[in-house]
């Protein structure tokens, strides 16, 4: 064929390249088909590439999710995700960034939304591996914190809440909890953890995310009837699990 | 003479979290290492990495060089403009050797294919080429250099060869090549042609760095996988274009099956003595210096 254009070349061949049916003729693809390797081979080797390099990124990254459905299901789970949210990432680590959202509104997969809550856990445990490090932006702990005091989280820490209880559907025990479940996702060192939290400790992480400082809480304390030496606790606790990285005074923070 | 922006560094190794514990210190023998840019890129939403941090410890006693995979410069749609700020945030903060990307295209904005993608050797391709090599060096400050890749079709449309194309594209957008040793073979193999041409025509003092890999031999064809060690046929293609080339950077990437640690520095280390025999055979008028 002659005259095809660049644009209108890597149209084609990206599209014979990601899509499984979409072989065309060489001459369609305006590639060379030149013996002894016949030309559906060489498509192959490109086609193969891509989809290995893919799911491979995808199977480390929802574990959970490729137990839960078995090898073939998994596969089949990855091409239907391509097919919707083709990797628009300049890395390989981002491709997952879609899939619980893309499990939480496709068929058949949305008919079990314990997926969309898995999958949704195990994007966060991923991100809180990968965050880099903050800065430390005061000695570590709580030492000389005050009231007027912003609180730092660790950027690896993630806040999950979910009507499933994914530790649970990990085991493949899928029965949805009688009330909605909290997570806080922390790292230490190079080790990530979790654990659950009560709401209202979901609450005030949250509050702490978006830059509360710890007077501004107080309201919420005493809506929620936390008494000042549960509240300690948690922040004692925080502060440990490297949470909490350090503090800063209002007029600082500004 | 060569570009300066690319001194000879000496022998290294693809830098892979796998061999982390190795570079807690400078590894003996190894001189400087690459890193794949997109494993320290901060994300688009502004989060940077915990590799870098790893990264910038191995950059503290090493020479680091950023190699990336997802420029997609051959795409025929405009550079991502997100990629080079990001590009250029990693590379202020890190300060590499140099920077080098693939001649290729990935995908389109929309759908990133993760894979070198072959390109035509056209004068439309070469037009885009120069001008988007242009803005990046620009835009980087920094002299690119970009990387032949292995191919499995050759298209219809054609201006130039491969090899050609490569030497034309240098010389016009003022950049340097990568010149990966084992690909020029896969693709020889691949697509029928002699790689001793292909090296002949690469202009000499465009060639900043050489890579040295392993491939899967199929009998009628090879893919490369980078999971196996150089083969007999590069170390000779290799012995040939440190003769020619004269003293360029050199470093053995592995990207999967990871051998121990050892056997990988004897690679390094095979490469090195490689260059020492050569150097000794060179006659007077053909050493380093005169290269």
């Amino acid at each position: 064929m002659p005259n095809l254009d660049l644009q209108k070349l890597q149209q084609r061949f990206r599209k014979a390249v990601t899509e499984l049916d979409a072989k065309q003729s060489p001459a369609w693809l305006g590639i060379k088909d030149t013996p002894p390797i016949p030309y559906e081979r060489r498509l192959d080797i490109y086609q193969f590439a891509y989809f290995a390099r893919i799911h491979e990124s995808l199977c480390d990254d929802f574990a959970g999710i490729k137990k839960l459905l078995g090898d073939k299901g998994f596969e089949k789970l990855c091409r239907a995700y391509l097919g919707k949210y083709p990797s628009r990432y300049a890395s390989l680590a981002e491709l997952g960034r879609r899939l619980p959202l893309f499990l939480k509104e496709e068929k058949p997969w949305k008919g079990k939304p314990y997926l969309a809550a898995l999958a949704g856990f195990e994007w966060e445990v991923f991100v809180s591996e990968v965050t880099a490090n903050p800065k430390l932006h005061s000695p570590p702990g709580l030492a000389g914190a005050s009231a007027a005091n912003f609180f730092f989280l660790h950027p690896a820490v993630r806040l999950y809440e979910s009507d499933w209880d994914v530790d649970r559907v990990k085991k493949g025990k899928v029965a949805k909890s009688a009330k909605k479940v909290f997570w806080v996702i922390h790292r230490q060192d190079c080790d990530i953890y979790w654990y659950r939290i009560s709401a209202v400790q979901y609450e005030v992480l949250s509050l702490l995310f978006k830059g509360h400082a710890i007077d501004s809480l107080v309201a919420t304390f005493e809506k929620r009837k936390v008494t000042q030496k549960q509240a300690a606790a948690w922040f004692k606790r925080w502060a440990e699990n490297n949470i909490i990285t350090g503090f800063q005074n209002a007029q600082a923070h500004t | 003479m060569r570009l300066p922006d690319f001194p000879h560094l000496g022998f290294g190794v693809g830098f892979r979290h796998h061999y982390s514990e190795q570079f807690s210190t400078r590894p003996e023998k190894i001189d400087w290492v690459e890193a794949i840019t997109e494993n320290y890129l901060p994300w688009e939403d502004g989060t940077w990495v915990r590799p870098i941090e790893m990264l910038e410890k191995v950059r503290a006693h090493t020479p680091v060089a950023l190699h990336g995979v997802s420029l997609s410069i051959g795409s025929h749609e405009p550079l991502d403009e997100s990629y080079l700020w990001r590009w250029k945030e990693l590379a202020d903060r890190l300060e590499p050797a140099w920077i080098s990307d693939h001649l290729c295209w990935t995908g389109s904005s929309a759908h990133n294919a993760h894979d070198l993608l072959p390109l035509p050797y056209t004068n439309e391709t070469l037009a885009l080429l120069v001008e988007k090599i242009s803005r990046i060096q620009e835009f980087m400050g920094r002299r690119l250099m970009l990387e032949n890749v292995s191919s499995y079709v050759e298209f219809k449309e054609a201006d130039y060869t491969e090899w050609d194309f490569l030497a034309a594209l240098a010389k016009k957008a003022d950049c340097g090549l990568l010149l990966d040793v084992n690909n020029v073979y896969v693709s020889s193999i691949n697509h029928g042609f002699d790689p001793m041409t292909y090296l002949k025509a690469i202009p000499k003092e465009r060639v900043g760095q050489i890579h040295l890999a392993g491939h899967r031999n199929k009998g009628t064809y090879c893919i490369d996988t980078h999971d196996e060690p150089v083969c007999d046929g590069v170390w000779k293609l290799y012995r040939w274009a440190w003769q020619h080339f004269g003293p360029v950077s050199t470093m053995i990437e592995r990207d999967d099956r990871y051998p121990e640690w050892n056997e990988l520095a004897l690679e390094v280390d095979r490469a090195r003595n490689l260059t020492k025999e050569s150097n000794a055979k060179l006659r007077p008028t053909e050493t380093s210096a005169t290269l």
